[in-house]
């Protein structure tokens, strides 16, 4: 049951990652260097996260609750900073900075959405 | 416009969407949501890029009612790219105060008491060498040879060497009449 579950999410996550790689390339080639960045960044998390969820599993010892646990818990502890730095943008009115951690935080928002959904049923 | 802002400017217009916004600003003044529509990306993404657009002095903001509108600075564009080339660099400084501690290091290293020690076979260290003998010459006088020879004497033994070598680099000219220093372009 449960590596069904792995499976979707790492067959959605592989999906984001190729998404990004190629918007990345697109971007890129149509000079809009910046944003051809936020695909990058955005690509690093869902890869960041589709390991973090290889090692939930193996932690977790199979355990859908545990996995759940661990990999949520990384969903708010990862982007702390991120959060942080937002705020303190946000404070100094660097709307380039806020955009910035903005994307990044929108991604783990999304995983962590989607994972709740696929999750939903396995424990 | 400073060197560090020219390349600010520069990088910050090596964009296509930075660059569409401002196409876009050239028509009229516009708030995010507008340029976000008229270009067809997200709007924090249009605010991300009208930051940097800010910082480069390229647009400027004011409000208007409820929005915030973003308008083309024209001056930064009225500026030609030929007089930011001209613009003195904040290097320059740094640049002349390196060269001006080389100089002293090559003039410590091959003079002793005023005498040339040796002739330098680098030709960026001779050419500092024959500076400061070429120093030892008035300007708007004519030396006669005999003359020319005896300054040059005084700091090094091989005077033809040095001689030719000041005319050759440009410090010294001659005629029938004799030699002459060179006044240096400014």
């Amino acid at each position: 049951m449960i590596e069904q579950k792995v499976s979707e999410m790492n067959k959605w996550f592989d999906e984001k990652i190729a998404a990004c790689g190629q918007r990345d390339r697109e971007l890129t080639a149509d000079d809009r260097q910046d944003e051809a960045v936020f695909e990058k960044v955005k690509g690093n998390i869902y890869d960041n996260y589709r390991t973090m969820l290889g090692a939930g599993v193996r932690i977790g010892r199979g355990d859908p609750a545990a996995v759940k646990q661990f990999f949520i818990g990384w969903t708010e502890t990862v982007p702390a900073s991120w959060k942080t730095a937002y705020e303190k943008a946000k404070e100094h009115d660097d709307l380039a900075r806020m955009q910035t951690e903005q994307v990044k935080l929108d991604v783990v928002h999304e995983i962590r959405e989607h994972f709740e959904k696929v999750w939903e049923g396995a424990e | 416009m400073t060197e560090s802002e020219a390349i600010q400017l520069f990088k910050c217009l090596s964009d296509k969407s930075r660059l569409q916004i401002l196409k876009s600003l050239a028509i009229e003044d516009m708030y995010v949501e507008r340029l976000a529509e008229r270009l067809g990306i997200s709007a924090p993404t249009v605010s991300f890029h009208l930051k940097k657009l800010a910082d480069a002095g390229a647009v400027t903001s004011y409000k208007s009612q409820y929005y915030m509108m973003y308008s083309l600075n024209k001056d930064i564009f009225h500026t030609s790219i030929l007089e930011i080339i001209q613009e003195k660099s904040d290097e320059a400084d740094l640049q002349a105060k390196r060269d001006a501690e080389y100089r002293q290091k090559v003039i410590n290293a091959f003079f002793e008491y005023g005498k040339l020690k040796s002739i330098p076979a680098q030709q960026k260290k001779e050419r500092i060498v024959l500076e400061v003998i070429a120093d030892a010459f008035e300007y708007d006088r004519i030396y006669p040879e005999r003359e020319v020879n005896i300054i040059i004497a005084d700091f090094h033994d091989d005077f033809c060497t040095i001689r030719r070598d000041l005319v050759a680099e440009g410090l010294l000219d001659r005629n029938s009449k004799g030699y002459w220093r060179i006044k240096p372009q400014k």
